[in-house]
This record gives structure tokens, sequence and C-alpha cells, in this order.
């Protein structure tokens, strides 16, 4: 009687179009996100990823100036312009890494505040910060799709290079590696992903989509492979679940998948390696 | 930049008024030097001398000037790794990313075990390939880099202070080992050290820098 109840609770929302198409759209964005952030993690580049989400408000803001109605293009090109910045003010050793991204982070957050605040019209962005992805559309998810097919390949291709790159630049040159055009593909890739997800997850809890299934992951996985398919099944299957509850109880999508995420990375200590 | 064939077969490295700068952080001018195969030469000197800047001018990291002639493939064992230790990286996941193009997590494939095993038994590591590499001890570490660095095997291979973190049992086996592989391999090694041990043990030819020149050849 239970379980038929359940059933019935988990079957609701599937009549619906819209909740079949954001459905759609975690199966493609969580694992998306959570191959990322594998190499983030090894890399150590979780604050980067967190202040290309963050910076990625200026990108909503500029595009709204110039007058491009669909986010998605201003936000990613933000995004990549963003990223490469940052690898370049660290190539030139003009800054160091954390500072890099810091100082970029915060100019990015600050004109989009600020020109989105123009006139008090700030909360017609909001949905920017905490994400909307039952409002997706077939359009959008068909553009998901892409990203993610075009993700796949890059991700197969700079996997090993960025995993070198990441263990020293010398040993990176030995193997005919260049650390810093990995580096800036890598930095591009990151750009793009969370760029491309943040309007239907938000800014506020993206990063944590990226990092939480990786820690988690880490927590149990005995290699690189091990890590990299927990990541993706944790990840999807908390992601989905949040989903589903989100809608029984009302709540932001976005945040509710961090919470899933959340609880699988506490009970990952409990079995920790 | 230029790179010249001067020397013929003969020596593996050949440098003539070889010179790089690194930033602010080191300089290296004049030095002329031929490593030949089986031969190894050790480069001593103070902090800051220039040591490393050598090595990652002869790997190509940093511009040089003068002339430089590689024969063959170079192999570069660092002194350590920039590795976070809760990594999950295993020793096989390392010898995958350096050898292949496939991800770890696509499968290793049969290639890429046979010489990862083949390296790790030449250095007496065979037992460590699923283990994690941020777990493992100091000796351990080193003749794990020096696996990787042989793999495929060099003509000329580069060891940045090898001896850092591990014992004295650990030293006296990377030494056997430097020795087999000069023998048996016909390897030509250029080895950045502080260890005086290091020097008698395994050195054929010494050179001395200090503040970027070479004060002594030996």
């Amino acid at each position: 009687m239970i379980f038929h109840q359940m059933l019935q609770a988990l079957s609701e929302p599937l009549h619906y179009g819209f909740f079949r198409r954001s459905l759609l759209a975690v199966v493609l964005l969580a694992p998306m996100l959570s191959m990322l952030g594998c190499l983030v993690v090894e890399a150590r580049m979780a604050y980067f990823s967190d202040a290309v989400g963050h910076g990625g408000l200026a990108g909503i803001a500029l595009g709204a100036l110039v007058g491009i109605v669909d986010p998605f293009l201003s936000l990613v090109t933000f995004s990549v312009m963003l990223a490469l910045a940052v690898v370049g003010a660290r190539r030139k050793g003009a800054l160091s890494s954390d500072t890099a991204i810091g100082v970029f982070q915060a100019a990015a957050m600050a004109v989009g505040v600020v020109l989105l605040s123009r006139g008090g019209g700030f909360a017609r962005y909001s949905r920017f910060l905490v994400g909307d992805i039952l409002s997706i559309g077939a359009h959008e998810l068909w553009r998901l799709a892409a990203v993610f097919a075009v993700f796949l390949v890059v991700w197969i291709w700079i996997f090993n290079r960025v995993l070198v790159a990441s263990l020293g630049e010398t040993l990176a040159h030995s193997r005919k590696i260049s650390p810093w055009f990995t580096l800036a593909v890598f930095s591009v890739v990151v750009a793009v992903v969370v760029a491309s997800t943040i309007q239907w997850l938000g800014i506020l809890v993206i990063q944590a989509l990226v990092v939480l299934p990786a820690a988690t992951a880490r927590n149990l996985a005995r290699s690189m492979a091990g890590l990299h398919w927990i990541a993706v099944a944790v990840g999807t299957g908390c992601s989905v679940a949040g989903l589903f509850a989100s809608w029984a109880w009302s709540t932001a999508s976005g945040a509710t998948m961090v919470l899933f995420c959340f609880g699988a990375f506490l009970v990952s200590l409990v079995f920790r390696r | 930049m230029t790179e010249t064939d001067m020397e013929g077969p003969r020596s593996v490295l050949s440098l003539r008024s070889f010179g790089a700068r690194l930033g602010g952080k080191g300089f290296l001018e004049g030095v002329d030097l031929d490593v030949a195969p089986g031969e190894v030469v050790a480069v001593v000197g103070p902090n800051g001398a220039g040591k490393s800047t050598l090595l990652r001018a002869v790997v190509g990291e940093i511009p040089h000037e003068g002339q430089k002639m590689v024969q063959g493939r170079v192999g570069y064992m660092p002194q350590r790794l920039d590795f976070d230790p809760s990594s999950c990286a295993t020793v096989q996941d390392l010898f995958v990313a350096s050898l292949s193009r496939r991800p770890p997590w696509l499968g290793i494939s049969r290639s890429v075990r046979e010489a990862a095993g083949e390296s790790l038994e030449r250095v007496g590591a065979q037992g460590l390939s699923g283990n994690r590499f941020g777990k493992l001890s100091g000796g351990e570490r080193q003749r794990v880099l020096l696996a990787l660095a042989i793999t495929p095997l060099p003509d000329l291979l580069l060891m940045d202070e090898p001896e850092a973190g591990i014992d004295l049992d650990g030293l006296g086996l990377l030494h056997h080992q430097v020795g087999t592989l000069c023998l048996h391999c016909r390897m030509g090694v250029l080895l950045a050290t502080h260890s005086s041990e290091t020097l008698q043990k395994v050195a054929h030819r010494t050179m001395q820098l200090d503040r970027g020149r070479v004060v002594g050849l030996e």
C-alpha cells in the first residue's frame, strides 16, 4: 500500500510535459557537472569554477545592456572571457592563482550587481541566483544535449592531459603537453559547462553540484575510474531525487538537489577509504 | 632558440654556450656539456645555482640561448609531484595519463598495463600498480616517478634531486637502479643533486654551478 502510494507520488509530476523536460535536463546536466567536478577537484580548481559561476552575473548584465535577449549567449561568452583572463593573469605571473581568481570574480560580481540593480530592477534577475529548471523549453533542452555531446568529446580528449599538467609543468613539457594551453582549454570547458547550466540550477548552488559528487566519490573510490563513475552515479541519482523532492516539497530544485548530494557526501564519510 | 646537430650520435645531449632565464627566479649562461650514452653527469651547486633551470631548459619548458642537441627521447623525473595526497589516482592511473590518450575511466589498454608493469618491475616496484600514489612512502614514490620517467625507455634521463624524501635504504636502491639503467640500457643521465653519496655512488662526472655559471667540470 505504502509502496503504491509512493509510486503514485513519483509518477504524478511525470504527467506534466514541463516536468518531463526538466527531468531530461537533469539527466544531462548532472553527469556533465559530476564529470567536470572530478578534474576540478583533482586539479584543485574548485575556487575557479565557483568564480566562473558567480562571475556569470556580469555576463547576464552585459548581455542585457547590449540587448542580447538570450542569456545563454552572454553567459557563455562572458564566462569564457573571464576564464581566459584568469589563466592569462596566472601565466604572466602577475598574480597568484587564488588572488587572480579572487580579483576577477570580485570585479565581475560587482559589475553584474551594479548593472542589474540600476533603477531597482534586480528582482527580475533573481531567478538566475536560484535557478529554474522547471521552465526549460524543448529548444533549450536540445541545446543542452548539444553542449553535453561536445563536452564528452572534448572531455575524452583533454582528461589525461589535464591530469598530467596538474602534476607539474616540467613533467608535462617532458610529455610534450603544453600545460598552459591545456589549462586554458580546461578553463574554457569549465566556463562553458557552468555558464550553460547556471540559469537552470542557479548561481548560488551550481558550484555545489560540481564539487559535491566528486568529493563524495573521493571518499569511496580506489582509482580514477572509480572516482569518475561513482561521481556520475551520485550526482545523477541525487539530482533526480532532488528534483522529485523539490516537486513534492515545493522548494527550489537546484538547492534541493544540492541537499541530496550533501546527504550522500555525509554518508560517504562513514565509508571513507 | 636554436637546435642544431653538432656532435653526431656519440652524445645524447650536447650543449654549447647554453643559457636560459627563468623570470626573476634564476638564470644560466655559458654551459658547454656533453652527456654520452651510459654516462651519469651530476649537476651540483647551492640553492639558486641554476640546477633546476638547466633541467627545465633542456626539457624545453623555458626558452634557451645557445645550442642544444638532444639525441632521442627525453625522460624527466621530478623531485616531487604537485600532488594532492587525498587524490584517489593510483600508480596505474598516472601511467595511463602519461602514456595513453584514452582516459582511465574508459578502460586501460593491455599495452599500457604491460608497459607500466615492465617499468615498475625494472625499479623494484611491481606490487604498487594498484596503490594510491598519495599513500606511498617517500622511497616508493621516487621509485614510481623513476618508473614513469623511463616509460618508454628514454635515451636521456633528467633527474631533479631524486633523493628528496627517501631514507638510506631507499637511496641505496635508487643508486643501484640508476647504475643498472645506465649499464644495461645505455641511458645518459643528467642528475641535479645535493647528495654527496649520490655523487660518489653513481656520477661519472660532476658539473658545478654557482649563480648560473659553470665553476667546475670534472
